[in-house]
């Protein structure tokens, strides 16, 4: 039974080491990147297309799109302009609005889009642990109580009646 | 919406007596809670989805501007998911029912964490580096959690299919074959869960997708991973369905030809729209996916845009396998055929009689 609690314990203690360093280690490192055409891949991919497409603006396969070029060259004019990741982002949003950008920034009300899942699972997992773990306090109280040790009186009956 | 919601939720309260059941799950570890952490993955799943497409409106009612919720939202919150889906797609067939000791854990899961942490270290060798950004990361994180369900759900096989060999002597592979016979949907079961694993496998190649996009004129090359287009010509063509321009590129792998594409570009006269034919070169290592996107207004030129996707065809490997995982599961099992043979019927003798009720 201690093993068993245990061994539980020492699951969770790992599965919340494991959720933690999944959620975190992306946040690691995650700075403006060196190479020019790499970070102009990777901010291009955070923006989306104002024509309407409906598309992350270096994926617009409109034919004809009116807006996709001039936006990929104000992207290149701000990176020449060595802006930092945030500063790109703050321009686009300034002239374009929030709805440029292809996800919620981290900010104000938005933190609640990027947490919310996690804290739906996080919240379900912890329901359905403490469900289980009283479910099996109730099953073992619940356990019929062991038999009450045999009288002398009874053990001799028991010897008589079976001796051949 | 709302009444939808309405309508269910007075058919549980209505019901819910016919969904109590006796039995309760008895541990944390075992079989049957990683099918309901599982559960949970998948409502986390769907929760996600619902609150993506409603958090833009929920946005401008409560801030007064409205946002994007687009594929980085999902993929920074959707793929730890799937993720931890793999995971317990490994560990729970390695779990007993009702409960598992912590020596079962530990004899069940070494070789799999090995196989785990050994792929990591291999692909970070190999030059990947998780730290860099998140779409290696996860990438390193399928791939390895990858090899810890492949090494477990294996070692099940491997594990029944020796005592088979032991009992009938066998062959390894004709007892897996009469393994599998035994409890169908079991095994099948454990194929789909390969399945699974190939379809993560080729999703995590998307990390490593390539794109280029460039003018090419008559000879010109362009470079894309370790593939280089030369083209060789532009030609229109007209017919009374449609007005087309396509080029023709030879595609090198180092000094060898391999291939040669042909991307194209129509013009539909009925419904005067213009579409993109995508030229694709395919194996299992990659596909190269080559597209005809116009010509440059200024120079004339045309323009060709180039991507690399690796491991793409492994995602219809995974479904291939899962069809198959599913049809083994659904056909009976060895025991179950013989015991539904129909028995002749006959007169009973008294002896039989006697035999079976008892008697002297």
């Amino acid at each position: 039974m201690i093993r068993l609690r245990n061994a539980a314990k020492f699951l969770r203690l790992w599965a919340v080491v494991f959720a933690f360093a999944v959620l975190i280690l992306p946040t690691l490192g995650s700075g403006d990147s060196a190479n020019s055409s790499e970070r102009f891949n990777k901010l291009g991919h955070q923006i989306m297309c104002s024509c309407g497409c409906g598309q992350i603006l270096l994926e617009c396969n409109h034919v004809g799109c009116p807006a996709s070029d001039g936006m990929r060259q104000e992207l290149r004019i701000a990176m020449d302009a060595n802006y930092s990741d945030k500063a790109v982002y703050d321009v686009f949003i300034q002239k374009y609005g929030p709805v440029i950008m292809a996800a919620p920034v981290f900010h104000g009300f938005n933190i609640l889009a990027w947490i919310l899942p996690f804290a739906v699972l996080l919240v379900g997992s912890l329901a359905a642990a403490s469900l289980i773990y009283m479910w099996k306090r109730r099953s073992l109280r619940q356990l019929p109580a062991p038999p009450p040790p045999l009288s002398n009186a009874m053990r001799d009956r028991i010897r008589q009646e079976t001796e051949l | 919406m709302i009444l939808t919601f309405a309508v269910c939720l007075f058919t549980y309260l209505r019901q819910r007596d016919h969904l109590r059941v006796e039995h309760r799950l008895d541990s944390l570890v075992s079989r049957e809670s990683s099918f309901l952490f599982n559960n949970l993955l998948l409502l986390a799943a769907c929760f996600t989805v619902l609150w993506g497409t409603l958090f833009p409106i929920l946005s401008e009612w409560a801030e007064g501007t409205k946002v994007t919720v687009g594929a980085p939202f999902y993929n920074r919150v959707g793929v730890p998911i799937g993720l931890f889906l793999l995971f317990l797609t490994g560990i729970g067939p390695v779990l007993a029912w009702r409960s598992t000791s912590l020596r079962s854990m530990r004899r069940n899961f070494i070789l799999p964490v090995v196989a785990g942490l050994s792929t990591a270290g291999i692909l970070m060798a190999t030059g990947m580096r998780p730290w860099q950004d998140e779409a290696t990361l996860y990438a390193v994180m399928a791939f390895s959690i990858g090899a810890l369900v492949v090494t477990a759900v294996t070692s099940e096989f491997l594990r029944g299919a020796a005592v088979i060999q032991q009992q009938t002597g066998r062959n390894i592979f004709a007892a897996t074959v009469e393994l599998t016979r035994r409890n169908t949907r079991r095994y099948g079961g454990y194929f789909v869960h390969f399945g699974v694993v190939l379809i993560f496998i080729g999703i995590a190649g998307s990390a490593f997708n390539q794109v280029n996009e460039q003018e090419l004129g008559f000879h010109d090359a362009m470079t894309i991973g370790p593939y280089k287009l030369v083209d060789q010509s532009y030609t229109q063509d007209d017919n009374p369905n449609y007005r087309s321009e396509y080029a023709l590129l030879d595609v090198y792998k180092g000094n060898k030809k391999i291939a040669q594409l042909a991307p194209e570009q129509r013009f539909y006269y009925a419904s005067q729209q213009t579409e993109t034919m995508v030229a694709n070169n395919s194996n299992l290592e990659r596909d190269l996916y080559v597209i005809y996107a116009g010509k440059n207004p200024d120079t004339g030129q045309p323009i060709i845009k180039a991507r690399l996707n690796p491991l793409v065809n492994w995602i219809w490997i995974g479904v291939v396998v899962i069809i198959l995982g599913t049809w083994i599961a659904l056909v009976p099992s060895r025991r179950a055929a013989n015991r539904s043979r129909a028995i002749p019927a006959r007169e009973v003798s008294e002896t039989d009689h006697a035999a079976v009720v008892g008697g002297d």
